[in-house]
């Protein structure tokens, strides 16, 4: 590479930084430099610059009122000067655009985020290399490491015997639900023209249709028999599916990255516009700024619901209607990185939806009976018969999952929600499976009436992690999204928000972490993808700013800790005293309507013995 | 026929360039004249990427040749591609298209002369009998690869219908200053006496100290020059204090390369009061390369900033119209007030008649 002159120009009165960056790139790359003093005439530069005869003029101003005229000017003496044709300019600053630069007739425009490579590149005459570290798309495995064991004796004891009681209990029952999953694989199996996986014959698809059917609840039924379309939803047009196979992976995108220095935790967003294409552009958007990974969310009305609909469907209000066909495209438009997890937490249809994840080619799902039936209306029993059947499924198709413990938002306190939660990973683990632990970083009614949260958010967040770890060994991935009931109507305040909490996360170095938009608990509606960027950009600077410094919490947290282990070890305690795990749910032991939690009544009575 | 290459340049940004280029767009397209198009600069898109105001759109007629970036021509089936110019601007490189169906452009070309004169070549070598060329900001070198120039002024340069007549008089009193062909290297200033002549290497700008350094060669050299080359921009100061330095010295004649030249070494007005001094002191002016210019535009817009956002406003047509009209003794118009005909008999003429050329 020939050794280049390069004459640095900062216009503006004070700011030279992004100059001064360039130049030390320059230098470094063995180019020859010099950098006028600032607030320059447009004569002074082309006075300088015939002296020392650059290669390269760069040129930086912030823009402001008459500035564009300025900077034009220069164009313009450069080439009555007969300069133009010999020197190539840049010109670089908060405001410029390529667009902008080509009107003032500079070269080469660089704004904001502008990298000194690029400069560099522009010098060098060549195109600029890529970042290799932001175009690195490996996809982790947020369990890896973890041994599943439970580290205190009397929890271990307690665990085990009711999760092996409660999984034998399960197991021993079926539902519609179950029955639906059953049917589902085998219809997709006839469908694939392959046998049940047991050398038998393919099996008649229509057959398995009707039989499907004929487990739905009347909505459902009338889709399949063509005789009504289910309320609120409208088949996708051909363009609209055309658009959705246009999305898919474009290979080699260039996305910014979240973290800084930190390799953990890996940060999902939530998506569920109702419409698969807007889904995948909102997911387009989110992954350019750095999203590690999607959470599909669906209709809550589509989980009172026996059955699942077929084909690519919109959905006229929020949630995107679970379908193997959406579910397919909305996962075929993700960049090859990103992690995907579709939720089978709550609802008659959640051993189904795992099927319908494994399938389309999630990375993760989400179970937890105890929650999605006293937290999300559906029936305990019927939901524990479910949810064995799902973590069987997910176990069997190698998906991790992540229980969840939103039940606190509805008034449990923690300490029972996180005795449900690790009930419900002993489970999965006696299946086979890989559970990840979600506590809430919230603002909950359990929180906001025991005043814990009236000096910080850092000490009980951070406590509930501490008190997990002291007890378990599992992966751990606050969510969903951290900072709930914190955000508000405000923007700037709930991008702010999730971005302390974040900063809460890298300090305890969990593994995930679920971020709303900014707009997601007032949005009343549709979110705004620039909303996804608020809080993602918002997260970044977090990380950012503590690097591989971290929050520190008051001794407060440690004692809350330890409050937190014996609110667990009491719940599990009174948990054995019942006659099984869905007793226990009924009688409230996992969350009352003291608490503020009622049995869900979705799917009662369907439960019956194999 | 001739063939012709026409610069639309302006004052400042928004002074109606585009609209003008629109007019006579139009024109062609109803005389059925092969035109090319293309930009120092950038235009075309809906809104201003400064003031955020809407901007006048540019349609082409099926048959136009455009000469503009790749990106803009991209995915656009209502263009025919021909070939790619080795001409690159900040948005890639410039590439010639043929308009396939009317339908808008955006037009983003070569930033500096060397490249337009390119870029001008290929629009002539594919058919083009009248290459258009769309001006950007206030930035008029470039143009002098043109041969006739429209300069747009108006309230978006200064909302003052006073202040435009007088700098329209300047700007065409300098792009009117007589030729005087003959040789000139951009790098030399050469200083020309009755029995021998002097070659200075040239700053390529006459700032202050090279003022005092070629009058002082001149005076060294024996005195009494016929005539001084300077092949580039000069600043009113500048010329000002060779003025001093040339006193008592005959009259010389200074020869500038270009009048677009002069107009880029500082503001019109200036400038051109400089040279009046430099008149009156009994020199004569004349520039290297002269300049046809076949009038001006006005244009009452102008955007008004209101803190930090701009609104449309306009100053009263009518009036501003007559204040440059009176100021000048080329052809003004009001593209929108007056229609665009009379511009267009000027630029193409009429019936039985060539037009400039």
């Amino acid at each position: 590479m020939a050794r280049r002159k390069v004459l640095l120009a900062p216009m503006d009165p004070v700011h030279d930084v992004g100059l001064k960056l360039v130049q030390r790139a320059l230098d470094a790359a063995g180019h020859s430099t010099l950098r006028l003093p600032p607030d320059l005439s447009a004569e002074e530069i082309v006075s300088r610059a015939i002296e020392y005869q650059p290669d390269t003029v760069l040129v930086g101003r912030t823009l402001g009122y008459n500035v564009p005229e300025v900077l034009a000017r220069l164009v313009d003496l450069m080439e009555a000067a007969g300069m133009r044709s010999r020197v190539r300019l840049g010109v670089g600053g908060m405001a410029i655009r390529p667009e902008l630069a080509a009107e003032l007739g500079y070269d080469r425009g660089f704004g904001p985020g502008t990298s000194p490579e690029e400069a560099l590149a522009f010098v060098e005459g060549r195109e600029p290399q890529p970042p290799a570290a932001a175009q690195t798309l490996e996809k982790p495995d947020l369990t890896a490491g973890y041994g599943y064991l439970a580290k205190d004796r009397e929890v271990a004891t307690s665990l085990e015997a009711i999760a092996t009681a409660a999984v034998a209990w399960g197991k021993a029952r079926t539902s519609p639900g179950v029955e639906r999953a059953r049917l589902r694989r085998r219809l997709l199996a006839a469908e694939a023209g392959a046998g049940a996986g047991d050398g038998r014959v393919p099996e008649s698809a229509e057959a398995l249709r009707r039989a499907y059917v004929r487990e739905c609840d009347p909505p459902i039924r009338a889709f399949y028999e063509g005789t009504g379309p289910v309320g609120k939803t409208r088949p996708l047009s051909p363009d609209e599916i055309a658009a959705l196979a246009a999305a898919a992976d474009p290979g080699g995108f260039e996305r910014r990255r979240v973290r800084h220095l930190q390799t953990r935790p890996r940060v999902f967003v939530q998506y569920g516009t109702g419409c698969p294409v807007m889904d995948s552009a909102h997911n387009r958007v989110a992954e350019a700024w750095g999203a590690d990974g999607l959470v599909h969310f669906d209709p809550s009305w589509a989980a009172r619901t026996e059955g699942l609909i077929e084909g690519h469907h919109s959905h006229e209000e929020d949630g995107t209607l679970l379908t193997l066909a959406n579910l397919r495209s909305i996962g075929r438009a993700r960049l090859s990185g990103t992690l995907w997890q579709v939720r089978a937490h709550r609802g008659l249809n959640t051993p189904e939806i795992v099927v319908l994840a494994a399938a389309a080619g999630a990375d993760l799902t989400k179970v937890n009976p105890v929650y999605g039936s006293l937290g999300a209306g559906t029936d305990p029993e019927r939901l524990v018969v479910d949810g064995v059947e799902c973590l069987s499924l997910a176990a069997a198709a190698g998906l991790p999952l992540d229980v969840v413990t939103n039940e606190e938002l509805c008034g449990v306190p923690a300490g029972k929600a996180f005795a449900g939660m690790l009930i419900i990973a002993a489970m999965a683990v006696h299946l086979g499976g890989r559970p990840i632990l979600q506590p809430l970083f919230c603002l909950s009614p359990d929180v906001m009436v025991t005043g814990r949260m009236d000096d910080n958010f850092v000490d009980y967040n951070m406590a509930k992690v501490m008190a997990l770890r002291q007890l378990y060994d599992a992966p751990i991935w606050p969510g969903a999204p951290i900072g709930f009931l914190t955000h508000t109507e405000d923007r700037v305040q709930s991008a702010t928000s999730t971005a302390l909490h974040a900063a809460i996360a890298v300090s305890l170095e969990v593994d995930a972490i679920t971020i709303a938009s900014a707009d997601e608990a007032y949005s009343g509606g549709s979110i705004a993808a620039a909303s996804r960027v608020d809080t993602l950009l918002a997260t970044a600077e977090a990380f950012r700013f503590l690097g591989s410094a971290k929050v520190a919490p008051t001794p407060r947290a440690r004692e809350w800790a330890d409050e937190l282990v014996a609110q667990i070890k009491d719940t599990l305690r009174r948990i054995l005293e019942r006659p099984s795990l869905v007793d226990a749910l009924y009688a409230g032991v996992l969350g009352s309507p003291a608490d503020g939690v009622y049995p869900g009544r979705a799917g009662r009575g369907t439960v019956r013995l194999r | 026929m001739k063939r012709r290459c026409l610069g639309v340049a302006g004052t400042a940004k928004n002074t109606g360039k585009t609209t003008t280029l629109a007019a006579i767009l139009r024109e062609a397209a109803a005389a059925k004249v092969a035109v090319g198009v293309t930009s120092i600069g950038y235009d075309g898109e809906d809104l201003d990427h400064i003031t955020g105001l809407p901007k006048p759109r540019l349609l082409v007629t099926a048959g136009t040749l455009v000469a503009t970036v790749e990106p803009a021509l991209a995915g656009r089936p209502d263009f025919e591609v021909l070939e790619g110019i080795p001409v690159r601007t900040a948005l890639g490189r410039v590439t010639l298209a043929r308009v396939v169906r009317p339908t808008r452009v955006i037009l983003a070309g070569p930033a500096g002369a060397a490249g337009l004169r390119t870029v001008l070549d290929r629009l002539r070598q594919n058919g083009s009998d009248l290459a258009l060329v769309d001006g950007a900001f206030g930035r008029l070198a470039p143009m002098t690869a043109v041969d006739g120039l429209l300069i747009a002024t108006g309230a978006a340069r200064r909302p003052d219908p006073a202040f435009l007549a007088r700098e329209a008089a300047a700007i065409t009193r300098l792009c009117t200053l007589p030729e005087m062909p003959g040789e000139g290297r951009k790098d030399l200033v050469r200083v020309r006496g009755p029995v021998s002549s002097l070659t200075l290497p040239y700053p390529a700008l006459l700032d202050l100290h090279w003022a005092e350094e070629v009058a002082g060669r001149a005076r060294a050299a024996g005195g009494f020059p016929t005539d001084i080359y300077l092949p580039g921009p000069a600043s009113a100061a500048a010329l000002e204090r060779l003025g001093q330095g040339l006193s008592g010295i005959g009259p010389v004649t200074l020869v500038f390369s270009h009048p677009l030249h002069l107009l880029a070494g500082g503001e019109a007005l200036a400038v051109s009061a400089a040279l009046d001094g430099l008149e009156s002191a009994g020199h004569r002016l004349a520039v290297r390369q002269g300049l046809r210019l076949l009038g001006l535009t006005v244009n009452p817009y102008y955007p008004a900033r209101e803190g930090a956002v701009y609104r449309a406003a306009q100053l009263d047509s009518a009036e501003l119209l007559a204040s440059v009209r009176a100021a000048v003794d080329i052809p003004v118009t009001d593209v929108v007030l007056e229609g665009s005909q009379a511009l267009w008999d000027r630029i193409w003429g009429r019936a039985g008649e060539e037009g400039y050329g």
